[in-house]
């Protein structure tokens, strides 16, 4: 009886090691979403981006288009809405800033610009290991009806993100994240879908965005994968120009 | 023949409503139950309860006008503002009424109605009442509204019935009997003006105009406009009018009476105009999940002399907001009277029957901890109207003006 026992005990302790050792680390979930979305060579050769297409906030009757450039740690986006004008945000050269009629501009600093330039970073996919030291496995959930694991990647500083990947494709479903803003720390979720092949590179050409309590869908129509993009396209508003020097010149904390 | 269709017609039951009505019915009671701030204050407010007895009475409801009215006393059984369905009969009064103005303002005193602010040719003078609007009595509509409401809401709701009275379309004549003070009461007709400025869109808003009035009153720079929206023309004109003060202004006048906000956040970027320090908070806005701050930071051209604005029972939400937070950050004197006290931050969505449903998403806080909600912002400088003030002009103004003139006459900086 009692060595059945043991036996018992030394078959399940045994069969839940084997298990753990089936069971994917946070990395490994995250280095075969790049090689599911095309592969480190794939993404090598990925020099610039640029998006264009439409967003929506479906429930309040806004909408508008939006159009994304990244290329060399730059980045621009703007986002036309009617009644609103155009919400233009960006990084150059490690300066992150926004600029738009509602608030004006501004140059973020802090963990604020530390995560829109770590985002404005063209390898942030293929080498993420170098803006997230860690990526932990926590568990599984189900997004948009599919079973997906659960990471938490943990930036150098700063707020950690949750990322939702598909057990079955690999894909990014979801990710959420409490987000530096100018209103103070902000909830933020979005979800990835409908991705397609851009030049052996899989990107979402649908996201949904929610904060603050508002969501917003963005369809991508048209997505360039090194394209031409405008020399002029990432640089400073003449409003964003004239804060630049005042920043510099404020001593840090 | 026809008795065989008289039997069939009253044997068939009373038609139920289009079960939209009871899919409209649950989203509004699930998005209140979903975004309101305060879970545990809602549940207290009874809101479960209200959906046992609301959604028998909407699921029996004969007419959409009833199961709309149902939906609507539910919402107002909460007891807070920027809670409102439109729909039905007052999207068609709206068509009705058209878009015309009066030539004159209109001030409420003691629950009467008086003309204020003529244009030139308006057809009465200031300061003048309004007894009759097409030979219909004021006196009885305006007492009705003092049963249900006090305070600031109530002359907001009375001023708003007045203008709702003298509406039509541009060109149309309105017959008013009228009594200047001490005089008997004679018979004015008036012709209806054109809507002050442009039409703007914004989500499921209809069209609506915004008018901006930008001017120097002497030495002292003045705003006026009617609603935080359209920041691509409003954001210009703060601008254009606090570079025009340039190093000459004595003082700033941002006029907010009547203005009943718009785009929340549209406070943060105007009161950016006149700090000189950065991330300068306004208040709080309280969600479920966050704690939002309202931050101010200096645009590229401020202005940092004394500024005053004014304020009414007509001054609401985003109005208030921008009002109270400057009068909190010590950087300017609100003058005139209580504000309405209706400052939830809010969303519009359109629900499954096609009406459109506001509710407030939010509490905000002011900078020094007050909730608006219910209470508004109190003027530094309490200014009451009367019959022979509104003769005299514009008593709000002319206090705030005196203000500035009584400060130091050192001119403010102006950076560029």
């Amino acid at each position: 009886m009692r060595r059945r026992a043991f036996f018992q005990l030394t078959v399940s302790s045994l069969t839940a090691g084997w298990l753990k050792a089936l069971e994917p680390t946070g990395s490994s979930i995250v280095d075969r979403f790049v090689a599911v979305t095309g592969g480190k060579a794939a993404y090598n050769r990925v020099t610039s981006e640029l998006a264009e297409g439409t967003v929506n906030m479906g429930a309040q009757g806004v909408s508008g288009s939006v159009k994304v450039f990244k290329k060399a740690g730059n980045s621009y986006t703007v986002i036309e809405i009617e009644g609103v004008g155009k919400l233009e945000e960006g990084v150059l050269g490690g300066i992150a800033w926004e600029n738009n009629k509602i608030t004006g501009a501004r140059v973020r600093t802090g963990e604020e610009r530390e995560v829109h330039v770590r985002n404005a970073a063209i390898d942030l996919d293929q080498q993420w290991r170098k803006y997230f030291p860690t990526a932990e496995l926590a568990g599984s959930e189900t997004v948009a009806g599919e079973d997906c694991h659960k990471v938490i990647m943990r930036p150098k500083s700063g707020e950690p993100e949750t990322r939702f990947f598909s057990k079955r494709s690999g894909l990014l479903l979801k990710m959420s994240a409490t987000m530096p803003t100018q209103m103070g720390p902000m909830p933020m979720e979005s979800t990835s879908l409908d991705y397609r092949e851009v030049q052996g590179v899989k990107r979402p050409f649908k996201l949904g965005v929610m904060a603050g309590g508002q969501s917003a869908e963005m369809v991508f129509t048209k997505w360039t994968i090194n394209g031409a993009i405008p020399d002029n396209a990432f640089s400073l508003p003449a409003e964003v120009r004239s804060l630049v020097p005042k920043v510099a010149a404020k001593p840090a904390k | 023949m026809l008795r065989l269709v008289t039997l069939l017609l009253f044997t068939l039951p009373l038609c139920a409503l289009d079960p939209v009505w009871l899919a409209t019915f649950d989203q509004v009671w699930q998005l209140v139950q979903d975004k309101h701030w305060d879970p545990v204050e809602l549940e207290r407010s009874g809101w479960t309860r209200l959906r046992a007895e609301y959604r028998p009475k909407v699921e029996a409801a004969k007419t959409p006008s009833e199961a709309r009215g149902y939906l609507r006393e539910m919402i107002q059984r909460l007891k807070l503002s920027h809670f409102h369905i439109s729909g039905g009969e007052s999207v068609e009064e709206a068509a009705v009424f058209g878009d015309g103005r009066p030539p004159f303002d209109v001030a409420i005193i003691d629950g009467r109605a008086f003309t204020w602010r003529p244009e030139p040719n308006a057809g009465v003078s200031a300061g003048v009442e309004i007894l009759a609007v097409g030979g219909v009595p004021l006196a009885g509509p305006l007492q009705r509204l003092a049963q249900s409401r006090t305070g600031p809401m109530l002359i907001s709701r009375q001023r708003s019935l007045v203008l709702a009275k003298l509406s039509g379309n541009p060109g149309e004549t309105v017959e008013l009997t009228v009594q200047a003070p001490g005089a008997t009461t004679r018979n004015a007709s008036v012709k209806l003006l054109a809507p002050k400025g442009q039409l703007t869109r914004f989500g499921f808003l209809p069209p609506m105009p915004i008018s901006i009035e930008t001017k120097r009153l002497g030495d002292v720079g003045f705003i006026a406009f009617n609603l935080f929206l359209d920041p691509v023309r409003l954001s210009p004109a703060f601008e254009s009018a606090v570079k025009g003060c340039k190093a000459t202004c004595r003082g700033f006048v941002i006029d907010l009476r009547g203005n009943p906000g718009g785009i929340g956040i549209l406070a943060m970027g105007l009161a950016g105009f006149f700090v000189t320090q950065p991330d300068q908070v306004l208040g709080n806005m309280i969600r479920r999940d966050s704690k939002l701050k309202f931050t101010v930071n200096p645009r590229a051209e401020i202005y940092t002399g004394p500024l005053a604005i004014l304020i009414d029972s007509g001054t609401a939400s985003t109005a208030e907001i921008m009002a109270g937070g400057l009068q909190d950050l010590g950087r300017a004197r609100i003058f005139g009277s209580r504000s309405m006290g209706a400052a939830l931050p809010s969303v519009i969505e359109r629900l499954p029957n096609g009406d459109l449903f506001q509710y407030p998403v939010a509490n905000y806080i002011s900078r020094n901890g007050k909730t608006l909600e219910g209470e508004g912002v109190t003027p530094d400088q309490v200014v009451n109207l009367t019959p022979a003030t509104l003769a005299a002009g514009d008593p709000v103004l002319d206090a705030a003006l005196q203000w500035i003139h009584a400060q130091k006459s050192i001119l403010p900086t102006h950076r560029k």
